[in-house]
């Protein structure tokens, strides 16, 4: 209870209006402000990326494809968050009287800001390195450890509240 | 009987749709889908942009707008416009040169969405009712068609085709800050074909064979005189004789090898491109397509897998030649 208390307040600080799943007519509405909040943290590692290309593209430097490729997946990536099915398929009436499944589910919340905070991160780092070249290459190797991390992130979240 | 907003079976290319009806109840169902917003304008003023879901039209989404009109359950009058989010597709094309001044035609395809529908609405659209992506690709055309000069002219013709994902991301990152000034984002852009003339192509064909740029302007000039002596009446009997050997003279070797093909400058950002015909060994073929060595008598570059014609001789022949420039032979 405590840790779950803990990432309850933890995730309520980030994301205003979150009730960590407890009552019923909200789940949906919990769901999509998690949600919300991560492609918001995406969209603004986006940006920060579009700018490392620019400067990228400024200092003629080689990995100008890499960092779009990047790009890219941060578009996909924060669109399949945003628009993910909130549904009225019933999936949530399961979790809705399990107290585990509530449980992990907050955990996998608080997992997926924390992560879309790290790639948020990393872009910065990949602004930094981009006077080097091999930090650069680094840089960009990193950021895409951590786009794959969310993803898988977003695969177990799903599994989750399917019920599986 | 309740009033119905909705855009319902937008075109393929539509973004914008003015719903026609300007006369609006209070209680209306004002239907957004997924892939799009509605914006709320009263008295020529932006007071709302709806997302996805229905919302009816009551004092708790436009309070503001509930007190101008009143406060009654009369109709009131407000424009709403309908902005489709989802990723449409453009089409460009035009011509330049590249850095050997070899002219070149370009065309493509790019992705963009609208990423602030308000600021594209009054940056863009104005007062129509209907905007489609041949309205902006019209709109956008002058700035495709100088960021393609920039980054083609920066390329030799070989280093193009073998970069065109390095140019076309640079023409994106120089796209995206003037799609985003009009609201709009800059998915992508993709160069589908860049083609030039066929004289230019025969011209880089032996540039690429023998390696050396300057010899082969040095036979084109030889070929144009030749041509002009012809014609001369005034041109004596054995004026070629005179002209010839000094034009067709070797000309001096540079002291540092540079590009096979390409005129001064320094290659663009990443290039690491093929290795200079002229530093290849004394019998090693080159691809005429895309500059690397290939094995002897290969049929095919094991590089770009275009496929290499020979004369019956063996010497490598430009694409749709009858006869071998090499030897004479004809070929079948």
């Amino acid at each position: 209870m405590g840790k779950e208390t803990k990432l309850l307040e933890k995730i309520e600080l980030i994301v205003p209006g979150y009730h960590g799943y407890k009552k019923k007519e909200l789940l949906r509405e919990d769901d999509r402000i998690v949600r919300g909040k991560v492609a918001d943290i995406i969209a603004l590692a986006r940006k920060d990326l579009e700018r490392a290309m620019q400067r990228c593209a400024m200092l003629n430097c080689a990995q100008l494809v890499a960092i779009d490729t990047m790009r890219k997946k941060l578009i996909a990536l924060e669109s399949r968050i945003r628009h993910a099915e909130a549904g009225y398929s019933g999936y949530f009436d399961r979790i809705s009287v399990r107290e585990k499944e509530i449980e992990r589910l907050i955990e996998y919340d608080a997992k997926l800001i924390e992560t879309a905070q790290a790639v948020e991160a990393a872009v910065k780092r990949l602004n930094g390195a981009m006077a080097d070249p091999n930090s650069l290459g680094m840089a960009v190797f990193e950021l895409d450890d951590k786009v794959r991390e969310l993803e898988e992130l977003l695969d177990g979240r799903k599994r989750v509240i399917m019920g599986d | 009987m309740v009033q119905v907003i909705e855009w319902t079976n937008p075109g393929e290319d539509e973004i914008i749709w003015r719903y026609p009806n300007e006369v609006i109840k209070w209680g209306a169902q004002l239907i957004v889908h997924e892939y799009e917003v509605a914006i709320f304008m009263r008295d020529g003023k932006v007071y709302d942009v709806f997302g996805p879901g229905r919302h009816t039209l009551t004092t708790q989404n436009l309070p503001l707008l509930y007190k101008l009109v009143g406060g009654s359950n009369s109709p009131f009058k407000a424009t709403v416009i309908f902005v489709s989010m989802k990723q449409f597709q453009g089409r460009y094309g035009g011509e330049t040169q590249t850095r050997e001044l070899a002219p070149v035609k370009y065309y493509g395809v790019y992705w963009f969405k609208v990423s602030d529908p308000v600021l594209f609405l009054t940056e863009v659209v104005g007062g129509q009712s209907l905007y489609d992506t041949q309205d902006v690709t019209k709109f956008i055309r002058a700035y495709f068609n100088e960021g393609m000069m920039k980054h083609l002219s920066a390329y030799s013709i070989v280093d193009l085709f073998q970069n065109l994902d390095m140019v076309s991301t640079q023409v994106k990152v120089k796209l995206m800050e003037d799609f985003r000034r009009l609201g709009l984002e800059l998915v992508d852009v993709k160069i589908e074909g860049v083609n030039t003339t066929d004289e230019w192509r025969q011209r880089l064909f032996w540039i690429m064979q023998t390696g050396n740029a300057q010899a082969v302007m040095q036979m084109d000039t030889a070929k144009q005189v030749a041509a002009e002596l012809g014609k001369s009446e005034g041109a004596a009997i054995g004026a070629g004789m005179m002209i010839m050997p000094q034009l067709l003279q070797q000309p001096a070797q540079p002291a540092q090898p540079t590009q096979p093909y390409a005129g001064g400058g320094a290659p663009p950002a990443g290039y690491q491109g093929a290795q200079p015909a002229g530093a290849a060994q004394p019998n090693q073929e080159i691809c005429p397509y895309c500059g690397k060595p290939i094995p002897p008598g290969a049929r095919f570059c094991p590089y770009c897998g275009h496929e290499i014609k020979r004369c019956p001789n063996g010497h490598i022949v430009p694409e749709g030649a009858k006869f071998c420039p090499v030897c004479g032979a004809k070929i079948e």
